[in-house]
């Protein structure tokens, strides 16, 4: 229970409207820090809108989201930032940024949230390694710019160093060390989903927001993202935060599940409660009667 | 003129199939052949002309229709009667052969070698008088388009931002030293750093408001401030003394010695005797010393985080701020330094012409310079050199062919066509390799070994 011990990421009354459609409605929840949380639901239900909320890619209309980079986001200091109007502080509970304050880039830069996409973006026309440097950016940028950048020599060319090394460490680890020359267009489909969530952790986050990481993999690449996922939180003490319909995946890896519907969250807690709950249930299959259920069965294998 | 072709092929003979092939592109000749027909029919049939008491009066040319038509139908039955092998499949993942990256290399020292000999084989070639042309024309007028392909090549090459009022920079850089110089009379070097910072500033006042905006959007926004400031440089008269431009700017010195015939000349410090080939040599040299200083940086700037970041934004900009790349900084960055070229480019421009005005700076200039960007390959350094020698060079060339006359009869004027047969060239240069000409992307970093990437796997950017 770690996402009430120590929540990492706590959200509350999130609202995001496109229109007059609603797309989240006073949503709650919180990430705990060392947690696999995964939110899930059926199509159309809000997830990704969650996620560009959180990570700035959409300005939220309403509600908080607080950020820990150390320590955790206790209620109290979160409610007193919030009065002070800044957008991060450190408090006595840690270091705490409120999200919805934020610009997206600030959000990676400065709150240390990385994520993937859906659809994937890499970049394409550039090798495996330079899509892995440039997820460093922020901690060359500074020794980028003037005459150490520009001759190559000085503290540039070590601060270099160190950045290759930390991609060279990444790659090893997704297996495509052989392939770091390669531009990551040209890789294939499951090979470039693990590149991305490389690139993510090259910025070194402390949550990292994973957007359907399993779609289009076959059943031993998703085993193989398992166990990724699982070292990332083990070793590196990442916080994870997914969105998944693989259910294996959810299952076996999850500490802490979410369920969203219709922009409301309808379920809460760990993955062998959720797999139980009749509101999940009911979600997933529409209706809870066995009759109907077999009804519609009839109706696909007719149509 | 023939009958159709037939529809089953396969129920003739084998040894016919050749022959219906011929019927096939027969039919095709003939229907290009009646389309061109009835496209000259109303342009090429008719002229009027002025005979000598002035009256209109209508000339028929009714053999240039039909060698139009005629024309029309040869190629086309020749197109047709004997298909092109079908096109290989793009190599999409295939890295181009090594030999290409050695061959670029290669030709890049070659070039810069060639580059320094030419001011010296054209005096041996033509003499002091007879060189001028030739240095100038060609010599500084090719190396400040490539200058300027350089500058755009930062923006749209690396950063992806489609800029159509490119010229405007180079606008900023010439009025700058113009007005500085004649006003305030402030030497060359103090106003080259002068103009590019200038310059450098507008790129940043036209990068603000158009950050939001990306790919046709971005286009058009561009295109309109280029027309801005042209149309502020023609109206202002008050600064800039409108149309009739600036005249009697202060000539290029060597260092504060003039070129001039005299004791206080460069001519008389060097004991040379004087001629006014002199000033083009330094100034070519001058041109090519920046253009090599502006080729180091940019090369070096690929390999800095800013450069780096510069080529993600037109990779896939959503994930540049995914992670933490302040896209706007990157953006504005990359306007500044590619309009501090150009301001540069044209403070080079006003020292060369000795005399601006507005009509230098017109939309023709930026599509220009865009195409030597597109045509070399976006990204490409040497490829953007190579399009500004091609077309710049080529269509200063076709100034020349007064030998075409012996074909075409004492009337034709070559300069007539000269813009036509660019033209043709650029479609038939963009049909043959579509990415540009060198469209190899280098890696800015390697782990293993250095694998030049297929242009093709790079985006284009949508601003």
């Amino acid at each position: 229970m770690r996402w009430i011990s120590a929540p990492l990421l706590a959200i509350e009354g999130l609202t995001m409207r496109f229109g007059g459609l609603v797309a989240v409605n006073g949503l709650d929840f919180t990430v705990g820090r060392g947690d696999i949380t995964a939110l899930i639901g059926p199509n159309g239900a809000g997830k990704t809108t969650v996620f560009n909320c959180i990570t700035g890619f959409y300005r939220s209309c309403g509600g908080r989201m607080a950020l820990a980079r150390t320590g955790c986001a206790a209620a109290e200091d979160v409610r007193a930032l919030t009065q002070t109007g800044g957008r991060s502080a450190s408090m006595a509970s840690g270091e705490i940024f409120l999200l919805e304050r934020m610009a997206d880039f600030e959000i990676a830069k400065y709150a240390g949230v990385a994520r993937t996409f859906q659809n994937i973006r890499l970049f394409q026309g550039m090798t495996l390694i330079e899509n892995l440097i440039i997820a460093q950016h922020n901690r060359l940028i500074g020794a980028g710019l003037g005459f150490s950048g520009l001759t190559g020599f000085g503290g540039y060319r070590a601060r270099e160093k160190a950045a290759v090394e930390v991609a060279r460490y990444w790659l090893d680890r997704i297996g495509l060390i052989e392939r770091a020359d390669d531009p990551a267009g040209a890789l294939p489909y499951g090979a470039q989903r693990r590149v991305e969530i490389a690139r993510a952790m090259c910025a070194a986050p402390v949550l990292l927001c994973l957007d359907e990481p399993a779609a289009g993999l076959n059943p031993r690449e998703s085993h193989e993202l398992n166990a990724l996922l699982l070292s990332l939180r083990d070793e590196h003490g990442t916080s994870i935060l997914l969105i998944e319909h693989d259910m294996s995946v959810v299952m076996e890896i999850s500490d802490h599940v979410v369920v969203l519907d219709y922009g409301v969250k309808i379920a809460d807690g760990r993955a062998c409660e959720i797999r139980e709950d009749q509101n999940v249930i009911k979600a997933y299959l529409g209706v809870d009667d066995a009759a109907e259920i077999a009804a519609a069965k009839g109706d696909r294998i007719s149509a | 003129m023939q009958g159709p072709a037939p529809i089953f092929p396969n129920r003739s003979s084998p040894d016919s199939s050749v022959s219906s092939r011929f019927r096939g592109a027969l039919t095709e000749a003939a229907k290009a052949g009646a389309i061109m027909f009835g496209l000259a029919f109303p342009i090429l049939a008719w002229r009027t002309d002025q005979n000598f008491s002035n009256e209109l009066y209508l000339q028929s040319r009714w053999p240039a229709v039909l060698a139009a038509a005629l024309a029309a139908f040869v190629i086309r039955f020749i197109l047709a009667a004997f298909p092109r092998r079908p096109a290989r499949a793009p190599a999409k993942a295939e890295a181009p052969p090594r030999s290409h990256a050695i061959a670029a290399r290669f030709a890049g020292s070659a070039g810069i070698a060639a580059l320094i000999a030419f001011p010296i084989v054209m005096l041996a070639m033509f003499g002091p008088a007879g060189a001028q042309k030739w240095i100038d024309n060609f010599g500084v007028q090719i190396l400040l388009y490539v200058l300027l392909g350089w500058g755009l090549n930062i923006v749209v090459g690396l950063a992806g931002l489609l800029d159509l009022g490119y010229v405007a920079f180079y606008a900023v850089g010439a009025y700058a030293y113009a007005l500085l110089s004649t006003h305030f009379g402030w030497s060359f070097w103090v106003c080259l750093p002068i103009a590019g910072a200038l310059a450098a500033l507008w790129g940043v006042a036209l990068g603000l408001p158009v950050l939001r905006l990306r790919g046709d959007y971005l286009a058009i926004v561009t295109l309109a401030f280029g027309e801005i400031i042209r149309i502020v440089l023609t109206n202002w008269t008050a600064l800039t003394n409108g149309d009739a431009g600036i005249s009697s700017i202060p000539r290029i010195t060597f260092f504060g010695w003039p070129f001039v015939a005299g004791p206080h000349g460069f001519a008389a410090l060097f004991g040379l005797k004087y001629a006014p080939v002199h000033r083009l040599i330094f100034l070519f040299y001058l041109v090519l010393a920046m253009a090599l200083l502006v080729n180091f940086l940019t090369l070096r700037l690929r390999r800095l985080p800013i450069g780096r970041a510069f080529e993600a934004l037109r990779e896939d900009e959503i994930a540049c701020r995914s992670l933490g790349i302040d896209t706007v900084a990157t953006k504005l960055t990359a306007f500044a330094m590619g309009a501090a070229i150009a301001g540069m480019a044209g403070a080079l421009f006003a020292a060369r012409q000795n005399f601006v005005s507005p009509t230098s700076f017109t939309f023709m200039e930026s599509a220009t310079i865009l195409a030597l960007v597109v045509l070399g390959g976006s990204g490409s350094q040497l490829g953007v050199a190579l399009a500004a020698i091609g077309i710049i060079g080529g269509s200063e060339l076709l100034r020349e062919l007064d030998g075409l006359k012996a074909i075409f009869g004492d009337a034709f004027d070559p300069t007539q066509y000269r813009m036509l047969i660019v033209g043709i060239a650029m479609v038939a240069m963009m049909n043959w390799k579509p990415r540009g000409l060198i469209a190899i992307r280098k890696p800015s970093i390697f782990l293993i070994k250095p694998k030049p990437v297929v242009g093709a796997l790079a985006q284009e950017g949508h601003g």
